[in-house]
């Protein structure tokens, strides 16, 4: 019996490229998250400043890449042989990228900041 | 024809690792567009491959090396604070923006953004080369994760282009200069 086309179909190896993609997301929100964290709180602007002559970008981009990073061993680990469709997946990695870039928007950061 | 030390490694930072980096986004980007248009999914040659993959990696390459010499080189020469006192800001380009109101904004709004958004562009188009590289048969199979992987990709270039293009304007209203003279062609009279 032969599956109709239009039936999701498993992603053979689809499982690394969602973590890729989920992992990547998770950075990219972190680069926003921590952009605000610093905005919103001296401390944490002291906090982050792990190379003094850069401030605390330094530190908010050490975070993001270091859990971008761990999330995709993690995850592709979790994921590598499995073969879902990953769509809900997916939609959480654009949802975690848009963020992260609004984030990154410096009016945005002033309101979020004020909060 | 002289340039600064700084100045020097500002333009390595923007122009040589930057555009580069767009370039290859860019095409990337393209190559991605075109298996949409496939027939066949197209197998590639050993030499091929290695082709693929070394512009894959140059382009990871260029992008982090872009954000690092812009992150710890050249951000630290840009908002560096005057000693007190000090007049002329020209040396101190975050300071000078700031002190008049029609150029204040290329910092909080340009410089503030371009920081931040610069560090997207490496992560998204790493992921973009990683999938590339190590996944090229099952983005072939699966239009629906390659739909995916290109709309980051896009992302990424709308992150490396609007890093780049509040660089240069920035480097036109308050360029970063300073350190030792190099003579690049002919003697100074």
């Amino acid at each position: 019996m032969t599956t109709p086309e239009l039936e999701v179909q498993p992603q053979t190896g689809a499982g690394p490229i969602a973590a890729a993609l989920l992992s990547a997301g998770l950075g990219c929100f972190f680069v926003g998250f921590t952009n605000v964290l610093a905005a919103a709180s001296k401390p944490l602007t002291k906090a982050f400043s792990l190379y003094t002559p850069s401030g605390a970008l330094s530190g908010e981009a050490a975070l993001a890449v270091l859990i971008w990073l761990a999330a995709w061993v993690l995850l592709a680990k979790r994921w590598r042989s499995s073969s879902q469709p990953f769509t809900k997946v997916i939609y959480a990695a654009y949802a975690l990228l848009f963020l992260g870039l609004l984030m990154t928007f410096p009016p945005v950061v002033h309101i979020l900041a004020a909060l | 024809m002289e340039i600064t030390y700084r100045g020097l490694i500002t333009a390595l930072h923007g122009i040589f690792f930057g555009s580069l980096f767009l370039m290859a986004a860019f095409a990337a980007v393209v190559e991605l567009i075109r298996r949409h248009h496939e027939l066949s999914p197209s197998e590639l040659d050993p030499g091929g491959v290695r082709l693929e993959r070394f512009f894959l990696i140059a382009m990871a390459l260029l992008g982090w090396a872009a954000v690092l010499t812009g992150t710890f080189i050249v951000y630290p020469w840009y908002r560096a604070a005057p000693p007190p006192g000090t007049l002329d800001l020209a040396a101190f380009p975050r300071n000078f923006l700031l002190a008049h109101p029609n150029t204040a904004a290329w910092h909080s709004l340009g410089m503030e953004w371009k920081e931040h958004i610069g560090w997207i562009a490496p992560i998204v188009l790493t992921m973009l080369a990683a999938v590339m590289y190590g996944h090229r048969k099952t983005l072939a199979r699966n239009p629906h994760l390659r739909n995916a992987v290109l709309g980051f990709a896009l992302v990424g270039i709308f992150a490396t282009a609007t890093a780049g293009l509040f660089g240069a304007m920035l480097d036109k209203n308050a360029p970063v200069e300073g350190g030792a003279t190099i003579t690049l062609m002919g003697a100074a009279k």
